[in-house]
């Protein structure tokens, strides 16, 4: 028999991978059962899940593009992945900011600066969207459609304690003219642990498996 | 010769009802008051991260104190990992700590499983092996938990989502002798096993006539799905009729059961809606407590 140490890992190997390289016959016979299919399965719906509740706008955004359970596996393979669905939210959004596709990256560091700052975080931070992002998130939040990208729609925007409603946003050419009131009922909407109750219904991702 | 579970007897005894409450629901609180005499918090699951650590946020704790007489709180966590070989989470104790010392806490329990290896989470929880190696580890693992607060302690069954392995103890076996070796008390969730029966062919017969009652203190009860040939525990809906008819049975025959505590997650709270949570607690209450 192996000891307990060594099972352990085998196992997380398994749950990680599908594969191990012990040849231990329990592990073997963990590796050969449905079992570990549909746990393996069981742990990706959930961090869908988990990912769909905290990152809520990024997530909508990846959905609409057709990139979101590609992005979500792909963050499952990162190792020491937090138990706590906050921490596991900050790691993705950190990812998605690099994102390829700007409107992408906009959002999740939209979602991550917002969600700093809302915790008391002093700091300004700044993104430059390639297009209008209240008219974005607006979108986002009520579910609605995204417009192809206006590449021709700079706009700044700046997340910070000092703003009303924490955020403001300006085209990116002046900088000048603020769009307040607009921007108050986005960040008012953006609420990071709220659900999405016609999209994002748990019970729809569990039923997939 | 197997001992028998005896039927149903009308009792005396007061069992309390409970439910899950993760904070930051106001409504969902005021609806589930009225009808439970506990509230189940979940430590990992109201924690937040600030200065790169896991803390209970004060507001999370201002909204439990305030609760006041109108029900007891029950710390039952997921993060502790109890039988992770290279130790239990320090961080998930310290969120207990925090509890501890701001609210009149009734007891404190976790699951009889893992959740981290070798510094990961591994995204489920899983069992462990019923070897006397385990066992010994476990014990003195509670004993040491049970020296740091001043609350019983109680471990629950968890669902075998891996096929077992083959150890020296049954489950009830096991079981018995962790609570006799440590006077810790046990959870029994009458859903997991009744997903172990579904699953893994698990005898639920079998396994309450070898498993000494005496020890168990809370019940846990939840609705699930049935996806391909299992079961899943996922607390995602209302307990079906076989699930309480079992915990009445369990219930009537456990002499120290001071709860039943129905399991809900946060995230199915809006599928069944308050008015349905509370029609599912005004009928657990009908079922099992009269």
């Amino acid at each position: 028999m192996m000891d307990l140490a060594r099972q352990q890992t085998a196992l997380l190997s398994l749950l990680k991978s599908g594969q191990s390289g012990e040849c231990d016959p329990y592990v073997q016979t963990v590796a050969n059962s449905d079992h570990l299919v549909i746990l393996r399965e069981i742990i990706l719906a959930w961090r869908f899940f988990d990912i769909r509740r905290h990152c809520r706008l990024t997530a909508s955004l990846l959905k609409k593009r057709g990139n979101f359970e590609i992005a979500v596996k792909s963050f499952t393979a990162t190792p020491s992945l937090s138990p706590f669905p906050d921490k596991l939210a900050e790691v993705f959004l950190r990812q998605m900011s690099e994102h390829n596709d700007p409107l992408v990256a906009c959002v999740a560091q939209f979602e991550l600066y917002l969600t700093k700052v809302k915790l008391g975080d002093p700091g300004e931070y700044t993104i430059d969207w390639p297009t209008d992002p209240v008219r974005l998130i607006t979108s986002l939040t009520q579910d609605g459609l995204v417009h192809p990208l206006t590449a021709n729609e700079p706009h700044r925007m700046r997340i910070a304690r000092r703003y009303p409603g924490l955020v403001q946003v300006s085209p990116a050419e002046s900088h000048r003219e603020p769009l307040g009131s607009d921007v108050q009922v986005m960040t008012d909407r953006v609420r990071c642990d709220q659900i999405d109750h016609e999209s994002d219904q748990p019970v729809r991702h569990a039923e997939k498996i | 010769m197997k001992k028998q579970i005896p039927p149903i007897q009308p009792t005396n005894r007061r069992t309390a009802l409970a439910t899950t409450y993760e904070g930051r629901d106001p409504q969902l609180l005021e609806h589930v008051l009225q009808f439970v005499d506990y509230i189940e918090v979940t430590p990992d699951s109201i924690a937040e991260f600030q200065d790169g650590r896991a803390v209970v946020p004060d507001d999370a704790i201002r909204e439990l104190k305030d609760i006041g007489p109108d029900a007891g709180i029950i710390v039952h966590g997921v993060g502790l990992s109890i039988g992770t070989c290279g130790g239990y989470s320090e961080t998930y104790l310290r969120l207990v700590d925090q509890l501890m010392e701001h609210l009149e806490v009734a007891w404190h329990s976790e699951h009889l499983g893992y959740v981290n290896v070798d510094g990961q989470h591994i995204g489920t929880m899983l069992a462990l092996p019923k070897t006397e190696q385990v066992l010994d580890m476990i014990c003195e693992r509670v004993t040491r938990i049970q020296r740091r607060y001043p609350v019983p302690f109680l471990l629950e069954n968890i669902v075998h989502m891996l096929p077992d392995f083959p150890g020296e103890y049954s489950d009830a076996g096991f079981l018995n002798l962790l609570a006799s070796r440590t006077g810790c008390g046990l959870i029994l969730d009458v859903y997991n096993l009744e997903c172990d029966a579904h699953n893994n062919m698990f005898s639920i017969e079998q396994f309450l006539a070898e498993l000494d009652l005496s020890h168990v203190q809370e019940i846990h009860i939840a609705g699930g799905v049935i996806r391909g040939r299992f079961k899943l525990d996922v607390h995602s809906r209302v307990t079906q009729d076989s699930t309480i008819d079992l915990a009445r049975r369990v219930i009537a025959a456990a002499p120290q059961v001071k709860a039943a505590t129905y399991e809900l997650l946060p995230e199915y709270v809006p599928k069944l809606g308050y008015a349905g949570i509370t029609a599912e607690l005004i009928r657990l209450r009908k079922a099992l407590l009269n």
